[in-house]
């Protein structure tokens, strides 16, 4: 069994379900008169039966699934969660600064004095850019009004 | 004579200090994410998308298509120096460029790229030049059923052409396609799969799945994997000077390359990449001396370079005389001409004549731009090099997320980066492509137009895409192209039965 192409083969079934399934309530129509539910429905059952394929000859092979970079995962996705709930009430300055921090933590080999250095530079950059540059009507500092 | 007339005026809008500016901007930063490891053109364009709203569309046009073909010129030099290819359709530098380098020859052959680019580029242009207004005359004839045919055609190529599995391809396919489906249907004006979310009633917006899928996405899978290698020399003007035998070695390949590289662009799913791996391929087979090939054969780095540039050139053909894009980062900038509210087609040429002609025209500024971008000032590139992934990447996070949150000044267009983000990492461990999503979310909805069109005028008769010559035709290849990457399957599946 190929660990990758079972779960990419159930994923893809999974996937297809969840948007054949809401396409039968709106409404399919007929060829010549097609309902807003025909073209998705149509898409989604094509996906199950390629998820079918693939979780088929997956379980032919053998194989496993890469691991991971958690992490990475983990982090990035922190930074950029921060980014989106800090900027309504932070501004432009703090919100990228904190979330280049929290994005060079990602790796590992990092100093704290390179962190602040790289924080502060894309902050700068982006202020100038963004904002002075551009026009872009994010505060620099502070809630958006 | 009529082109040289529209081409004419094409120069006098290309030429605009504005134009001009964001042409320089964006070959420049094309060299630069070309050149650098980790950071691609597709990249470079998505975060630059939110940018482009506050240019004129054909401004925007200029500088985005700068960035796709400057990033086939910069995408040697790593090739080359590091044997890292800086872009996917310069992998084939690295085979002969490294061995160049590490013989003391980098100069010489990132010289010769240059002008092998150049040469390719000038081609690919001339091509676009002459043929759009044939085939935008041709395709006034199509109906909803061919470009339904045609779509299918550009889909399944794209899907056939991946890297990885092409039934996965096929199924990233779809799963754009639905994507592209939720919103507010163009038909009936119901709403699908918003599930009352009001952010959802216009769709999920094309910047975010461009950002999540190619920006977040591969800064994630990168960062642990790009731990930087060592620059194996300093590259002087003096250096570059390539020797004689050098140049009469490749003039003939480049001339051969640039042909492959036109009509691999023109072809839907196939692109630079693939251009430059066949041009090499037939290099070697011609070649009185194959066995050079691999250790520092001068014409395995000039023709696949001809080959990339030539296409990347006529791509735009496609994309803006039928309005279907025949790469993921041609859907990119058709769907950035598409939030401009300029739908490209065989009518463009017509409409938006500045638009067109403007843009060959840049192309020519835009390739000069780029000789002297990558002969005089190669050593600025390579000291670029230098710089290690770690620096660039927290930038490239803060940049995706000020783009996407300023689109709209809300954060649910940044949570969409982030939930597609993890999505596409999820993706790529599983062996599923990006690329293909990104076609059949762009396609997706102008397919279902056409379809829907073309079975409301047959009224529900299928045989309407048999029936129609181009229609059939197109289907026809799309079939043929099926059972041939079904038939290779099975017998790589034999011989490695066999070897079992």
């Amino acid at each position: 069994m190929d660990a990758r192409n079972v779960t990419a083969g159930v994923l893809t079934m999974g996937l297809g379900a969840a948007f054949a399934i809401p396409a039968v309530g709106y409404s399919i129509g007929t060829l010549a008169q097609m309902g807003p539910g025909f073209f998705p429905l149509a898409v989604g059952t094509l996906m199950i039966g390629l998820g079918l394929f693939i979780l088929l000859t997956g379980l032919q092979q053998s194989g496993s699934i890469p691991l991971p970079e958690w992490r990475s995962l983990a982090l990035i996705s922190g930074s950029v969660l921060f980014f989106a709930l800090a900027i309504p009430s932070l501004g432009m300055v703090p919100t990228v600064l904190v979330t280049c921090f929290i994005a060079c933590w990602a790796d590992s080999a990092r100093s704290l004095k390179s962190m602040i250095l790289i924080g502060t530079s894309v902050s700068v950059l982006c202020w100038l850019v963004f904002i002075v540059a551009l026009g872009v009507t994010i505060p620099a500092f502070g809630e958006a009004y | 004579m009529e082109t040289l007339v529209n081409l004419v005026d094409g120069f006098s809008y290309a030429l605009t200090p504005v134009n001009l500016f964001y042409c320089f901007f964006g070959v420049a930063l094309g060299t630069f994410v070309g050149v650098l490891p980790g950071i691609g053109s597709m990249a470079a364009i998505s975060i630059l998308l939110p940018i482009t709203f506050y240019l004129e569309p054909t401004t925007a046009l200029v500088m985005l298509a700068g960035i796709y073909y400057g990033g086939e010129y910069g995408g040697s030099t790593a090739s080359i120096l590091l044997r890292l290819p800086g872009s996917a359709s310069s992998a084939v530098a690295c085979l002969d460029g490294y061995p160049m380098a590490k013989q003391g020859r980098a100069g010489p052959a990132l010289c010769m790229t240059s002008l092998a680019s150049f040469a390719g580029g000038a081609v690919g242009i001339a091509l676009m030049a002459a043929c759009s207004p044939l085939l935008a005359q041709f395709a006034l004839s199509f109906g909803p059923a061919d470009y339904f045919a045609v779509m299918v055609l550009g889909l399944l190529a794209s899907a056939a052409v991946t890297q990885g599995s092409p039934v996965k391809g096929v199924v990233m396919i779809c799963l754009g396609v639905a994507l592209g489906c939720v919103g507010t249907d163009t038909g009936s004006g119901l709403q699908r799969y918003t599930f009352g979310v009001p952010e959802l009633f216009d769709g999920i917006d094309l910047v975010a799945i461009a950002m999540g899928l190619f920006g977040l996405s591969e800064v994630i899978s990168s960062i642990t994997q790009l731990r930087g290698g060592t620059v194996l020399a300093k590259v002087r003007l003096r250096d570059m000077v390539p020797t004689r035998k050098d140049v009469t070695n490749s003039v003939t390949p480049i001339a051969r390359g640039s042909v492959i590289g036109c009509i691999l662009g023109v072809l839907p799913g196939t692109g630079p990449t693939i251009a430059a791996f066949l041009s090499y391929a037939v290099e070697k087979r011609v070649s009185k001396t194959p066995k050079r090939f691999g250790h520092g054969a001068i014409e395995g780095v000039t023709a696949p370079e001809a080959a990339n540039n030539a296409a990347a050139q006529t791509s735009f053909i496609p994309t803006l005389t039928l309005g279907i894009p025949g790469s993921a980062t041609m859907a990119l900038i058709l769907g950035a001409l598409m939030i401009h509210g300029i739908t490209p087609g065989p009518n463009l040429m017509a409409s938006h004549p500045e638009m067109f002609w403007g843009l060959v025209a840049s192309f020519v500024i835009g390739n000069a731009l780029l000789l002297l971008l990558n002969i005089p000032l190669i050593g600025l590139w390579v000291s670029l090099l230098r710089i290690p992934y770690s620096i660039l990447y927290p930038a490239v996070i803060a940049l995706i997320c000020i783009g996407v949150y300023s689109l709209n000044y809300n954060t649910f267009d940044v949570l969409t980066v982030l939930v597609l983000g993890c999505a596409g990492y999820g993706m790529r461990l599983l062996g599923f492509e990006p690329a293909p999503l990104l076609m059949g979310f762009i396609l997706g909805p102008l397919m279902e137009q056409y379809f829907r069109r073309a079975m409301l005028l047959s009224q529900g008769d299928v045989s309407v895409f048999i029936d129609r010559p181009i229609s059939a035709t197109v289907l026809f290849v799309s079939f043929a192209i099926l059972v041939m990457v079904g038939v290779a399957k099975v017998r790589n599946r034999r011989k490695i039965a066999a070897v079992d």
